[in-house]
């Protein structure tokens, strides 16, 4: 059954043109003009229970403003959304107690009071029996270890308690969609670790629906099994993220560092020439003494290197796979033939 | 409105800003002790100047023990009746975008702000009763039937009159939604509290032009209206207050619902 339903979604903003001069200023003060900015460009989705969507994008591709139509904060210009049977801009009660929503640079909790009165707080704002509540408490305590800090007001938890905490909050009522706008940001490695780490493991035993959007590549692959991926509002991808990698991943990244000494010159020309031997499109990235790192065809394995680089300096060749973040900066600046 | 009060929800939001206001002991001592406090005392000096001046035992019908207990009434409910930080926070709230959190909690925004600031008022209810105390043991000299009447009169009024503040301070901070400046929706909700609510001048005291606005305006039933009342408790000038507050309130209501329907239609959020 389809928890989430979007059909043809776009959001148009208007946005006031400011005047570049005095006369454009007071002109704008009583015949203001209006630009119409595409933010979100027929986006259809359908998800269902289990499913954890990322929705990945860069700055202004309208992730944000997505999941803001979907959790009812935005109406949409035109199409159709349906989440658990409610069309959210109608905010009705039922919808709201379902569903969890997480922006990870602002906070809900109770900033001057013991974070556990904000969980006490959303026990009666949601109805949540104590049973249920007990429960859901020590559940998420003891997987983000908060159980040392429910006594310590909010504004005296670091970033990651506090992020940590938002989520909490947001899961005691077991919400059957949980929205987290970018949770991770600004969390250290640790608490990034954590959280990945629980976001999986609720999905999996809850099976719920989770709409993760983010920038971070590791949240996406750590935690979805499916992703969407925006560019400009329109909607690129959308599938699996194993078969996004392999579209994305169209080469691989030599490195070779000298490991006696800093490489002159001549060196480096006569090594990149040798690579380019194997591979006659291979493009450099960096050409330095300390290390030369060159792109070469993603079917070339680190045997087929070994056998015709030859050369007298002693080497330490890694062959390894770009990152999804090198592929997706490919793919936006639409370098490399990186494409969908 | 009431209809979808949950009994339990308005008592957590109350307590909690109970506790809120209770944490910052700094404010609450300014207000307390400097901001009612030396307030009255300057009002003291200049109407004994005032009335030593003139020479006068009645300015408009008040003796000089009246106009200090109208001060006195006033200088308490103005702290009581405190709109500014409800619209401090709730302009913020909007400006800085987590009026988005507030959006998708299955709790009415307004409801949430409104009992946030009743349970953050009860901290400066003693405040407020403190010149009924004062005025029925040592001013006035009421038969029990007018002191009862004064001081269930007095009580209901202060109820109704913290709604009608909070509505009122509510649909400024609304402004927000169109303004760039919080600072200028305080300013503008600091200015008229104190013109037209009484704290500057007693509504008869102003020319009679103007008598009529200074007396049936929506902010001097937060202060002046029942600062009279306390003076000269009637049942006739109960009922004069207590339907101009129903009837503010009422107005109130239905404003603000229909701007915060209008303004939040319109809201284009804050980018992510």
């Amino acid at each position: 059954m389809n928890i989430l339903k979007c059909k043809n979604v776009t959001k148009v903003y208007k946005v006031k043109q400011a005047g570049d001069s005095f006369k454009g200023l007071i002109e704008g003060i009583f015949s203001p003009k209006y630009e119409q900015v595409i933010s979100v460009n027929n986006i259809d989705i359908e998800l269902t229970n289990g499913t954890c969507l990322g929705v990945l994008g860069t700055n202004g591709s309208g992730k944000s403003t997505l999941t803001k139509m979907l959790t009812g904060l935005l109406e949409p210009t035109s199409g159709d959304i349906q989440v658990l049977g409610h069309k959210p801009a109608k905010r009705s009660r039922d919808f709201l107690k379902n569903i969890g929503v997480v922006f990870g640079h602002k906070s809900s909790l109770w900033w001057d009071l013991p974070l556990i009165e904000s969980f006490k707080s959303q026990k009666l704002i949601y109805g949540i029996s104590q049973n249920d509540f007990d429960m859901n408490l020590e559940k998420t305590c003891e997987a983000f270890d908060l159980k040392k800090i429910l006594n310590r007001p909010v504004k005296y938890l670091s970033l990651g308690e506090r992020v940590k905490a938002e989520i909490s909050a947001n899961l005691l009522h077991s919400p059957k969609v949980l929205f987290l706008d970018e949770p991770t940001v600004g969390l250290d490695v640790v608490s990034k670790f954590e959280l990945r780490k629980f976001i999986k493991s609720w999905v999996k035993q809850s099976s719920t629906v989770v709409v993760l959007t983010t920038h971070d590549m590791v949240d996406v692959e750590e935690c979805c099994n499916r992703v969407v991926l925006l560019e400009n509002g329109s909607n690129m991808y959308d599938g699996d993220f194993k078969q996004l990698k392999d579209k994305l991943i169209k080469y691989k990244i030599l490195d070779l560092k000298s490991n006696d000494r800093p490489l002159v010159k001549d060196e480096i020309e006569s090594i990149f020439l040798e690579i380019k031997k194997i591979d006659e499109l291979a493009q450099s990235i960096d050409l330095t003494p300390e290390l030369i790192s060159v792109k070469i065809d993603k079917s070339l394995s680190l045997k087929n290197i070994f056998e015709k680089i030859e050369h007298s300096i002693d080497l330490d060749i890694n062959l390894r796979l770009p990152t999804l973040e090198e592929s997706l900066r490919d793919f936006y600046l639409n370098e490399n033939g990186v494409s969908l | 409105m009431l209809s979808s009060i949950n009994l339990d929800i308005a008592k957590i939001y109350m307590k909690n800003g109970w506790r809120v206001v209770l944490v910052d002991r700094a404010i609450l001592f300014i207000d307390i002790f400097v901001a009612t406090g030396l307030t009255f005392l300057m009002q003291m000096m200049l109407w004994k100047y005032i009335y030593k001046d003139s020479g006068e035992v009645a300015i408009q019908g008040k003796t000089f023990s009246d106009i200090l207990l109208y001060y006195l009434y006033v200088i308490c409910l103005n702290r009581f009746n405190n709109g500014y930080g409800i619209i401090e926070d709730i302009s913020y709230t909007i400006y800085s975008g987590k009026i988005e959190l507030a959006l998708v909690k299955p709790f009415s925004f307004k409801l949430q702000k409104m009992f946030d600031y009743l349970g953050g008022s009860l901290v400066y209810l003693p405040l407020a009763l403190l010149p009924l105390i004062i005025d029925v043991t040592m001013f006035s000299n009421y038969t029990v039937y007018t002191g009862l009447g004064l001081i269930v009169g007095y009580l209901v009024l202060l109820v109704l009159s913290q709604v009608l503040c909070f509505l009122l301070a509510f649909i400024i901070s609304l402004i927000t939604f169109k303004s760039e400046n919080s600072g200028v929706v305080l300013a503008l909700y600091s200015i008229l509290a104190a013109f037209l609510g009484g704290a500057l001048l007693p509504a008869n005291y102003w020319p009679e032009s103007m008598r009529l606005i200074m007396e049936f305006n929506p902010f001097s039933y937060t202060m002046g209206a029942i600062s009279e009342f306390s003076l000269a408790p009637s049942i006739n000038s109960f009922l004069s207050c207590l339907t101009g507050l129903l009837i503010y309130i009422c107005i109130f209501n239905l404003v603000s619902n229909k701007l915060w329907k209008m303004l939040t239609r319109d809201y284009k959020g804050l980018g992510g």
